[in-house]
């Protein structure tokens, strides 16, 4: 009586005051919601969504009324209502009405079973002793994983300090040698410049020689290709060298003689200059192809008359071996006008052996620089390199880790590349190298890796792998489905988990107001990794 | 690294390409490539008539004519003999229960062989039934069977069968066009010429060696004044059966897995029923052709003379110079002429004499006719359990959790791969948790392996089917080499009865049941994917005998199994994608290996039609398409049709992607759930209507002139059709198809009225365009029959069955409607004693003041649970002033309703009746 009246006088101003006192507990309906679910002066119920008035009695009357099933919050006689579960001793929590009275026991305390004849125990203080003693243990590996982790960071910074700091000396010593170096290389360039000098002038020398006997060889053959010697050599002339014959049908055509001289007449200059090499060339090649041609027919002939005889074979081709030589001498007389350059003179030995002399000497020092450098350069890309907020990652560079699945090893290396093997290959495939951390801005930065540019899928892109943090009871099927949603869904053919403390997040942190759905638990337990290989298919 | 780093595997999907590909036609027989199909096909018919134009040689009629002296005639038995120029052959008519007469043409005595008849098919011996009078007269007899429901005319020569309905109206002939031929068994004589293929036969690289000789039977069987016949499934073409004379092969019936089979065509499936059933207004008639060989049948449909039937054709109704007339000409490679007429006369009669003689489905399980959740393959326990959480999470109702192949130790069935199924057992109790079931595969090839124990025992104790050498037959399938369990031999069919007992099979328990899949057979090596024809069953029996029952003989013998598990206390569930005559009785079928196009989900209806009007009621395509990916649309439209076919399975192959529901936007989930909860709310529709099945053989899911039996232009449709007498649903099956046509039967006093399911607003007009969007199916509720559901949709159907009902009163046109429910434990056999609750409602407009709805506790003795929740009463004319409540022994009491004056829905609240006492509901205007 008395609440009726201090509703009616101040609805407004002191339910709120009175929910917390004086309540009347309806089914399904949480403490906090209590206040909506009121006796009021007119004994109705106005349905939540406003939609309906309905009689106060026909509250939780296993009668859906409302459109909104906000007045069977203790039955099922609505599909879209929530029932809730006190679970007191545990957690309270709704479940969908149509859970209500169907013989499962879907609360702890049992207080969905009211009427369906099956007795749920009150299991809630077991379960909230198991969930504390879980949690205890989620936090106890939060804890231990981030002191992992947070080991790991110090293993990663000091890995980095100690690169950093080897790089020091290092410099020092490259410091010390430089000197030495500049002063070898200038007595390496000084000995070699001597060096030069000389074997150029003696060259040249060899080689003014050679042109001047190169000639007077030409102009002996000039002579004799210049059948009615007038001092000049026409195509008629030419033609009556067989070895023009290019294209071996008995005669010398217009056509190849054109290729040797394509003006109507050569004189001595233009002869020496300009066709010379270029007819002794053919003139060889040409003795060659009708040696290659005679002894080849001497072969068969041979080979015909001895045919039933293998050992006469044999000693057939022995003596074709003994023949071949023979025949190259036949060419040498060739070459007569390439002959080589004599040794260089002692004095310019001695030059030589002083330049290689400086040369070995520079070399030395010069590697042990560009060793040092390269040592620089590597301590200081690892020391630059991200390994996260905490540098925590650099214990995991240059490992890899393998699983086998069926057939297949799959190597998942956190800054390298990722593989597909077949179980014995040699090689596999590229799931995509390590290209970035992939999370976003700030904080999240660090919760995706990407590799990129795996091998090409068949008609489709490159395969690549990504890597999320994910918690540990996030089903599968629910990460896929928000692939699914884009307009061109990939299909995701591998799902691995890969364990790590560097999942771990520092579990004093502020966590819940990152307001996420991962967040909102207070675990800062990030245990799994997901490792997601894809190929889109069409 | 530390050392607790580790990789674990969740999930593992091959990602092979999919092949997009056709049927191999060519792996499969033409008529040109059998040699009796040819040479049936060949036979001239009697008169002439447009055929003649077709570019083959025709034979002439065979010319049989009846001996007259031979004629005995002995209660319900008229025998005699028949001949031709080439052999004699004997004829019976043999009287039957229920307006069925059973034609027979066997070989005379003197044969060297018994023709095989596949009694197995049959519910029990059919029941004979005296002749009610015999006259034999000079040129013909005149046979009046018992009761006077029919009648057989048989004309001498040349020889004629003519059967009459009840009223003396000609239905059907046999042998009109004179295509009898019966090859005899034979020894192979030397020196003697045979006829191409007569004694070996080349497909391929596979020979055929026929041990008896060709000894083929074919026959023509006319209906007569029918137009428009059905039947002959299992084809992935139209429902009503096209002329294949002068266009295509005739239908084939010879049980064959085909890979990605192609649709409009008359080619091979899984199951072979070779019966058909023709219909015009208010008359039908069924014909059984009861052989288990391959068949063939060339199917025509044309209007001829009158003079064709001669003095038959008296008593045709309105008779007019021209008569339609369906012919099938039947041909089969073995077995007898054996031809049973059911002659209605209306096509709900017809189905109750089929299935008196081969039986009907039992009543399913509740949880069987639920939606149920497979893959090739759920990968491992981890799997099931998320997707069996999945659907949780979702609030999507689910009842059953399939494992395909993969599930096995090395695809041998009865094991399990102990690496990803360590503990089954634990699996299964815990899908059962939420009142769900698993079904596991089970085929009926056997790995070749020694260290498998069902191979040894079938080894040793010599069960398995032979080659003409006595050696056992082998294939290869799933496992590699394989053989093959002969069912015919009675001691295999106990031996698999008892590897079903919870003991022998680990893992399993009640809540696990059975699919029976490859069951053709499928052989890989085999000649068109089957078994050679000349391998030896049981008792010297030919595999070309009995082919096409292999599939049946195989998911009997499981059931028998599922039984003897629980002394026959719980029902069995088992799917077959093989089937027979009498399949019906142990398995539920499902269309095979269909493919995600529009196609495949446009001709599920027309498949699973034809089935249901076979005979075999407990029916489904895979839902989104075995093969390939569906995109959201597909799927969406898929499920909106399969929740209104009889069985609703999501299935799909190994290299598809997966398709769990939850996997798709926010709208198709939408729809999914949709879908889902119309067809659980339609559960106790569906379990009445499976109930009533039982008992007359009348499909759940019936073409639209079942219901409407006089109105000829629904003969075509099947697009549309019947969720019994009350429910009529047009799922849309089109690609961007929002906007769909609906015919709405008037019957035949144009006076039936129809209201749309969901909204129930009464819908006008005969034929009317619906606007269809994605997330809606067009389905209309019936004037004059009451649907009961249950609208408190859980997680399982099991989880439901002691629900409350809301009742949906669609009134016809004179205010009334009428319905029943059947109730029962959902999954023992105790029913059979009684225990269940069938009860009637009858919703009378006795004035235009007063309505009455009644319900009636008509029979059993189950202590149900469930009270009627809520009457939505559709088509009321106007605002009542008062509802009232009997109960039985009970005060009147005052009700609360509603009423909506624009939709016309009156709402009656909580009446609180128990559907186990009888109650009236008064309503006051």
């Amino acid at each position: 009586m008395l609440l009726k009246l201090l509703v009616l006088l101040a609805p407004a101003i002191f339910a709120e005051d009175l929910t917390q006192r004086q309540l009347k507990p309806v089914k399904g309906v949480p403490h906090s919601r209590l206040h909506l679910y009121q006796i009021s002066t007119t004994d109705t119920f106005r349905c939540l969504d406003g939609s309906q008035t309905i009689l106060f009695s026909q509250l939780n009357d296993d009668y859906c009324d409302c459109k909104d099933g906000s007045d069977e919050p203790g039955t099922s006689a609505c599909g879209n209502a929530f029932f809730y579960c006190s679970n007191v001793g545990h957690k309270g929590n709704f479940i969908p009405t149509n859970r209500v009275n169907d013989k499962l026991c879907d609360c702890c305390d049992g207080s969905d079973e009211y009427d369906s004849g099956v007795n749920c125990p009150n299991i809630c203080d077991e379960l909230g002793r198991a969930a504390r003693i879980e949690r205890e243990k989620v936090a106890n590996v939060a804890r231990k994983g981030f002191q992992k982790r947070q080991e790991l960071a110090k293993e990663g910074q000091a890995l980095r300090d100690s690169k950093l700091k080897d790089v020091e000396p290092l410099r020092q010593e490259r410091g010390a040698l430089e000197p030495d170096r500049a002063r070898l290389e200038g007595e390496k360039n000084a000995a070699e410049e001597v060096e030069k000098k000389l074997q150029d002038e003696h060259r040249n020398q060899w080689e003014a020689i050679r042109n001047e006997k190169k000639k007077l060889r030409a102009a002996d053959w000039f002579d004799e290709l210049d059948l009615d010697k007038n001092g000049k050599i026409d195509r008629e002339e030419l033609r009556q060298n067989s070895f023009l014959d290019d294209d071996h049908d008995g005669f010398v055509n217009e056509d190849e003689v054109k290729a040797y001289l394509n003006v109507d007449e050569a004189d001595l200059e233009h002869f020496q200059s300009l066709m010379y090499d270029r007819l002794k060339s053919a003139r060889h090649q040409h003795r060659e192809e009708a040696r290659f041609k005679e002894e080849e027919e001497k072969e068969r002939a041979k080979a015909l008359e001895n045919a039933p005889d293998d050992d006469d074979l044999l000693a057939e081709e022995d003596r074709h071996d003994g023949e071949e030589s023979d025949s190259e001498s036949v060419t040498s007389p060739e070459s007569e006008d390439e002959d080589k350059m004599p040794e260089y003179p002692a004095e310019v030995q001695q030059a030589s052996e002083k330049a290689r002399e400086a040369r070995r000497l520079f070399d030395e020092v010069n590697m042990k620089v560009q060793d040092l450098d390269s040592k620089i350069r590597d301590a200081e890309n690892f020391a630059n390199f991200d390994y996260g907020e905490d540098s925590s990652w650099a214990a995991l560079k240059d490992k890899c880790f393998d699983r086998n699945v069926q057939q297949y090893t799959y190597q998942f290396c956190p800054f390298g590349q990722n593989t597909q093997k077949d179980t014995g290959a040699y090689s596999g495939t590229s799931l995509g190298s390590f290209k970035e951390w992939s999370g976003g801005e700030g904080n999240k930065k660090y919760s995706k890796m990407h590799f990129g540019d795996g091998q090409q899928c068949w008609n489709g892109p490159k395969r690549s792998t990504d890597v999320g943090r994910g918690l540990e009871s996030q089903s599968s099927v629910v990460r896929r489905a928000n692939w699914s949603k884009s307009p061109n869904p990939p299909n995701v053919n591998y799902h691995f988990t890969f364990r790590t403390p560097l999942a771990c997040s520092d579990p004093g942190c502020g966590d819940r107001s990152r307001g996420t759905l991962i967040y909102s638990e207070r675990k800062c337990l990030f245990y799994r990794f997901f490792v997601v290989i894809f190929c889109i298919r069409n | 690294m530390t050392a607790g780093s580790s990789w674990t595997v969740l999930l593992l999907l091959l990602a092979a390409p999919l092949a997009v590909q056709m049927v191999k036609r060519e792996e499969f027989k033409t008529c040109e490539q059998s040699a009796f199909c040819k040479q049936h096909r060949t036979i001239k018919v009697r008169r002439g008539s447009p055929q003649n134009h077709h570019n083959w040689s025709l034979q002439e009629p065979t010319g049989y004519e009846l001996l007259a002296a031979s004629i005995q005639h002995d209660g319900a038995v008229w025998t005699a003999q028949l001949q031709n120029s080439q052999n004699t052959l004997k004829l019976s008519v043999v009287g039957l229960a229920d307006s069925t007469v059973r034609i027979q043409i066997d070989e005379p005595e003197t044969s060297i062989r018994k023709r095989y008849v596949p009694t197995p098919s049959f519910v029990a011996l059919p029941e004979e039934l005296a002749f009610e009078s015999v006259e034999n007269g000079q040129q013909e007899a005149k046979i009046v069977g018992g009761n006077r429901k029919l009648k057989v005319v048989i004309t001498y020569k040349p020889f004629l069968v003519s059967v009459f309905n009840e009223f003396d109206e000609l239905v059907a002939q046999v042998n009109r066009d004179g295509k009898l031929k019966v090859e005899e068994f034979r020894v192979k004589e030397e020196g003697k010429e045979y006829p191409e293929g007569f004694w070996e036969e080349r497909f391929k690289s596979f020979t055929d060696h026929k041990q008896h000789g060709s000894s083929s039977v074919g026959v023509d069987i006319s209906f007569v004044n029918f137009k428009t016949a059905y039947g002959l499934p299992e084809h992935a073409d139209a429902f009503a059966l096209r002329n294949t004379v002068g266009n295509t092969d005739p239908y084939r019936l010879y049980n064959l897995d085909v890979f990605e089979y192609e649709l409009n065509n008359p080619m091979a499936l899984y199951v072979s029923i070779p019966y058909i059933l023709a219909h015009r207004a208010n008359r039908s008639i069924g014909a059984l052709w009861f052989n288990a060989a391959e068949t063939w049948v060339d199917t025509e449909s044309s209007v001829t003379s009158k003079g064709l039937f001669g003095k038959m054709l008296d008593k045709v109704t309105g008779a007019s110079d021209n008569v339609p007339h369906f012919d099938a000409h039947f041909m089969s490679e073995s077995g007898m002429v054996d031809i049973f007429f059911f002659v209605g006369p209306t096509v709900k009669d017809v189905q109750r004499q089929n299935a008196k003689l081969t039986g009907t489905t039992p009543l399913p399980p509740l949880f069987s006719i639920g939606y149920h959740q497979c893959r090739w393959n759920y990968n491992d326990e981890q799997d099931v359990a998320a997707v069996n959480k999945g659907f949780d999470d979702h609030d999507m109702p689910m009842d059953v959790i399939w494992l395909d192949i993969e599930h096995t130790d090395g695809k041998k069935y009865f094991t399990w791969d102990k690496h990803k199924f360590p503990t089954p057992a634990d699996m299964v109790s815990k899908v059962a948790e939420k009142g769900r079931k698993m079904v596991t595969i089970v085929d009926p090839h056997i790995k070749k392996d020694d260290g498998y124990y069902v191979y040894k025992d079938a080894k040793d104790k010599g069960l398995f089917v032979k080659r003409t050498d006595g050696s056992d037959f082998e294939g290869h399938c799933w496992p590699g080499a394989s053989e093959y369990l002969d069912f015919w031999h009675p001691d295999t069919r106990s031996y698999w009865k008892d590897q079903f007992s919870f003991d022998r099979y680990t893992g399993s328990s009640s809540n696990l049941h059975i699919w029976n899949d490859m069951n053709e057979p499928s052989v890989f090596s085999g000649p068109e994917i089957t078994m050679d024809k000349e391998s030896i069953h049981y008792g010297g029996i030919e595999h070309r005998e009995v082919h096409n029952m292999y599939g049946m003989m195989y998911t009997s013998a499981t059931f028998d199994g599922l039984m003897a598990r629980t002394a026959g206390k719980e029902r069995p569930f088992i799917l077959s994608r093989a089937g027979f005559i009498g399949t019906q009785r142990t398995a539920a079928i499902w269309t095979g290996d269909n493919t995600a196009d529009w196609g495949h989900l446009e001709i599920a209806a027309p498949m699973t039609l034809s089935l249901s009007i076979a005979g075999v009621p407990f029916v489904g395509a895979d839902v989104g398409g075995f093969f390939g990916n569906p995109d959201e649309q597909l799927l969406s439209r898929w499920y909106q049709t399969g929740a209104f076919q009889p069985f609703f399975r999501a299935h799909a192959h190994i290299d598809t992607r997966r398709r769990e529901p939850w996997l798709f936007s926010e709208q198709t989930q939408g729809i999914i759930r949709e879908a889902l909860r119309t067809r659980y709310a339609l559960l106790p529709y569906w379990y009445t209507l499976f109930q009533q099945h039982s008992q007359n053989g009348v499909p759940p899911m019936r073409p639209l002139f079942y219901e409407f039996e006089s109105d000829d232009s629904l003969l075509e449709e099947q697009k549309q059709w019947m969720v019994g007498s009350g429910i009529m649903a047009r799922p849309v099956v089109e690609k961007d198809t929002f906007n769909v046509q609906v015919k709405l039967p008037r019957g035949e006093k144009k006076t039936e009225r129809w209201f749309e399911w969901i909204s129930g607003a009464e819908v006008h007009g005969e034929s009317i365009y619906v606007d269809a969007p994605i997330t809606f199916t067009p389905v209309y509720q019936r004037g004059g029959i009451i649907i009961p559901t249950w609208q408190r949709i859980r997680r399982s159907a099991t989880l439901m069955k002691d629900d409350p009902l809301t009742l949906y009163v669609a009134l016809d046109s004179n205010g009334n409607s009428k319905g029943e429910i059947y109730l029962d434990d959902g999954a023992t056999h105790d029913y059979q004693s009684g225990q269940f609750v069938k009860t009637s409602f009858n919703y009378k407009t006795e004035s235009s003041r007063e309505a009455v709805l009644e319900g009636e506790h008509v029979d059993g003795k189950y202590a149900a649970k469930n009270w009627v929740e809520r009457v939505v009463v559709r088509g009321v004319e106007s605002s009542p002033k008062k509802v009232e409540i009997t109960r039985v022994s009970d005060p009147v009491q005052p009700l609360e309703f509603s009423y909506d004056r624009d939709s016309k829905v009156l709402i009656i609240r909580k009446p609180e009746a128990l559907l186990t006492s009888s109650f009236k509901i008064h309503i006051e205007f």
